[in-house]
């Protein structure tokens, strides 16, 4: 267990290290800056610490909202210090409900939900605290507007996972992207077609102006998965509710710092043939159902005006990586999830490059490439 | 200065992010390894031992000159095989005995080889084939035998659990091997004179050179308890090391002495090495009838993840009860991984468990996890579910009629394709209901329902089934 947990702090802390390495801030020397018209920090906006990021890293691991006590913002430190427990006893509830009542399908909702809520409130009050001290309250960069209009995308994927076979996946992907509506059709393509997968994504902008601020949307997404070599074939479809709001309207330092969740309810129905190596028909009649919980909850910001990072947990049975006991590292729970990183670039508003890991048991990494038409 | 400490910082973090991804998850890889351990194990003083329907659990080298060679196996089956290999030119005393035997006494058989083919043996047998039938050894064609299959005597311990325990006496250079019951000393063996004088011994060899006698000797022994036609196993799980509840169990089956229990996981709360070592105590102490066990999530959470290789052995393995082949998986990490699922689909298609008989009529598979959770969102099951949907479509096209799990406590049956899971913990763990499932195999008929299977006997028919809920 304390392995996992090691893992997971390495992990994370190494994220946050690259940030002023990606970052890179152009250097002037302040008489030009002037010049050329920069103002200086406001009297209202307090400024970024070194020492107080990094006091934030480690101690402020154990006591998150240190670095904000460095920096003298006394109220966010305490609300931090407030989420970070408010995070722990969700995870502690759900070890006592994984512990009175393991096989409650009752109780397991919960318990899995509190799990991947406490644990995403504990790492994001101590990435908030580390990140708001570093930064101060210079906000961070906002994305340009959103993109619309259509794209194609090609991205391989290599996953390591040791529960099947396939390594090398290829992806196709379109995105019909209006000011509310986005619809995502992909086919994905293992390199000796063993494994196949058609699927179509569409979502609704029901709350809020843009998908790049605070909104609500709602989606649907359905695909087929066909298995050659193990013989069978699955349908499904998930209802999801997508949220993103920026942590900046509660905590001054964190302007522009914005957390996202999806939250569904899956259905699958699968297909097995009579022979392996065969995939069953589209018609054939299903053989079992299925359905499932999908939680992801993350931070985003953006690196640049066309660069975003995001980082976030995700508990979805049918992924390509198969999730772990991340949440669970600590207080043992019945929730398993997988850790995702992207970073979407884009070049010259027609252009764009994605990269993806997802660690599991196993680990997967994308690299991505889209051109709008 | 900070373009350097950037790149640096840079490296770092990737370097970071690699060992992050490649530490955090082993324990399935680790959990292979230990069963695999406990199969076959190579001793520093040139002996070897394989074993098939149980496990090696003590294999301590000693000086086979001065000392008899201890080995302790624990029964899995009901028919062991034991290879005991050596390549040593000095006479080995073996002293070997067999934990969880149980109550009624097996048959020995043994045989002698050289783990090699005799060139000329070989050379006959190509030239005449199709003309004659030369004598070859079904259980191990590629071994020269040395003698016939004959009978040994096992001694009988009234210990707990009930041992078997006999000697093996090895000596490489004059053939001669010899088999008596009970753990005697060097001078019980009775070997031959020129055993003991330092002669003329080529070392074994690793290669085929053409010189059998350069090769491995071998004894090949079997031990065979006997199986009626109608045969009964209890399954049980999810106690949660809970001693009211595994005392209840106890008393119920040493009075309805079904012929083998099966301990499907969870038999711990926490999963450390204590609990699990009272656990495997109270049972070897209490139950009069054989036990074997795989492990249940709980059982992994902490130091049992390792400490059960030592307690209760593979925590993955097969048997055959007459036409039936019972599987056991481990799947206590929620996942079967590939290498189980490649094993698992062996052991569907072929026939051998060490012993060449007629392919099972039919499969049971025994794991603690089920591969989908009825209640899909409470996510009891296997936790990738494209892993399920590839484990129930073999056991489908298989034939398998149950797969029997223990995750959940309440008894519950679930149809995928061919294949029913049934969800029967029974163990009161999580404040389910307290019941032990019993299983009834009948090639008779006279019980059960006769469900299809993949290799019908010769009249066509399959063996029949009967699942019952024992409440306690």
């Amino acid at each position: 267990m304390s392995r996992r947990t090691g893992c997971i702090l390495l992990l994370l802390s190494s994220l946050f290290w690259t940030k002023t390495a990606w970052a890179e801030p152009a250097r002037q020397p302040l008489e030009t800056a002037e010049q050329q018209g920069y103002m200086g920090r406001p009297e209202n906006l307090k400024p970024g610490s070194l020492l107080g990021g990094s006091i934030a890293v480690f101690p402020g691991v154990v006591f998150h909202g240190l670095g904000h006590i460095y920096t003298e913002d006394y109220s966010v430190a305490l609300s931090l210090f407030a989420v970070e427990i408010i995070g722990i006893g969700m995870m502690a509830a759900s070890q006592i409900l994984n512990a009175e009542y393991g096989g409650s399908s009752k109780t397991a909702p919960a318990e899995q939900a509190l799990s991947h809520v406490g644990f995403v409130l504990f790492m994001a009050s101590w990435a908030a605290d580390v990140i708001g001290s570093y930064t101060g309250s210079a906000p961070f960069t906002v994305l340009d507007n959103q993109a619309n209009g259509t794209r194609i995308g090609v991205q391989y994927r290599f996953a390591e996972n040791p529960l099947n076979r396939f390594r090398h996946h290829f992806l196709l992907s379109v995105a019909f992207d209006t000011h509310r509506l986005s619809i995502r059709p992909w086919l994905d393509l293992e390199a000796s077609l063993e494994r196949r997968e058609l699927g179509i994504e569409a979502s609704v902008l029901t709350v809020g102006d843009s998908r790049l601020k605070d909104n609500v949307s709602l989606g649907i997404r359905g695909a087929r998965l066909e298995n050659e070599p193990d013989g069978w074939a699955n349908q499904s479809l998930l209802g999801f509710m997508d949220t993103r709001f920026d942590l900046g309207r509660w905590i001054a330092t964190l302007k522009k710092f914005f957390i996202f969740n999806r939250i569904g309810y899956g259905y699958s129905g699968y297909q097995f043939s009579e022979r392996a190596s065969n995939v069953p028909s589209l018609l054939q009649e299903t053989d079992l159902s299925d359905n499932w919980l999908y939680l992801e909850s993350g931070a985003n910001l953006a690196l640049a005006a066309n660069t975003d990072l995001s980082i976030s947990l995700v508990q979805d049975p049918t992924g390509v990586i198969s999730p772990v006991k991340l949440s669970s590292a600590v207080f043992d729970t019945s929730a398993n999830e997988v850790m995702k990183v992207e970073m979407n670039h884009r070049y010259e508003d027609n252009a764009g490059i994605q990269v993806q890991l997802v660690m599991g048991t196993g680990f997967g990494i994308w690299l991505g490439l889209e051109y709008a038409l | 200065m900070s373009a350097l400490s950037n790149l640096i910082l840079r490296r770092l973090s990737v370097l970071l992010l690699i060992l992050s991804m490649s530490g955090c998850e082993d324990r399935l890889g680790a959990r292979n390894e230990l069963n695999s351990s406990v199969v076959f194990k190579e001793l520093s003083n040139g002996l070897s031992i394989r074993a098939y329907g149980g496990s090696i659990m003590k294999t301590e080298p000693v000086d086979l000159l001065e000392l008899a060679q201890p080995l302790t196996l624990r029964s899995q089956s009901l028919d062991m095989r034991i290879d005991l290999q050596s390549r040593t030119c000095t006479p080995s005393v073996v002293h070997l005995e067999i934990t969880h035997a149980g109550p009624s006494l097996p048959e020995g058989q043994f045989r002698v080889f050289f783990d090699e083919l005799d060139p000329v043996l070989e050379a006959t047998r190509t030239s005449l084939a199709g003309v004659t039938q030369l004598e070859v050894d079904a259980d191990s064609p590629d071994w020269t035998p040395l003698g016939d299959t004959r009978l040994f005597d096992l001694e009988p311990v009234s210990d707990t659990p009930r041992k078997l325990r006999w000697t093996a006496c090895l000596d490489r250079v004059n053939r001669y091997a010899k088999l008596i019951a009970g753990h005697t000393d060097f001078s019980g063996c009775n070997f031959p004179e020129t055993s003991l004088t330092a002669s003329a011994c080529g070392e074994a060899s690793t290669q085929n050179n053409q010189n059998v006698a350069s090769g491995n000797f071998v004894v090949r022994h079997r031990v065979k308890w006997p199986v009626s036609r109608r045969t009964t196993l209890a399954v049980w799980g999810s106690d949660y090391g809970d001693e009211i509840n595994q005392a209840k169990l106890v008393s119920a089956l040493n009075a309805a002495r079904p012929d083998i229990l099966i301990l499907n996981g969870d038999i711990t709360k926490m999963g450390t090495a204590a609990e699990l070592e009272r656990s495997v105590d109270f049972f070897d102490s209490q139950l009069d009838i054989p036990w074997v066990a795989t492990l249940g999530d709980r059982d992994v959470i902490n130091s049992g993840s390792i400490e059960y290789i030592n307690r209760i052995g593979s925590s993955t393995f097969a048997f055959d009860l007459g036409p039936t082949r019972v599987i056991i998986l481990d799947s206590a990490d929620q996942a079967l991984g590939l290498d189980a699922r490649t094993q698992l689909n062996t052991w569907l298609t072929q026939s051998s468990l060490g012993w060449s008989a007629a392919a099972p009529s039919h499969h049971l598979i025994v794991t603690h996890v089920p591969p989908f959770d009825p209640s899909g969102h409470r996510g009891a099951g296997l936790k990738q579910r494209h892993e399920g949907a590839s484990f129930v479509a073999l056991a489908s096209r298989s034939l398998v009629p149950y797969v029997i799990t223990s995750q959940l406590s309440d008894y519950e049956v679930t149809r995928a394709g061919q294949t029913q899971i049934v969800h029967s913990g029974g163990g009161g763990g999580s404040g389910g209901s307290l019941y032990w499932l019993k299983v009834t195999l009948d090639q008779d008929c006279e019980v059960g329902l006769q469900l299809p299977c993949r290799y019908p006997d010769e009249a066509g028919l399959c063996p029949c089934i009967l699942l019952e809920k024992m409440p306690l």
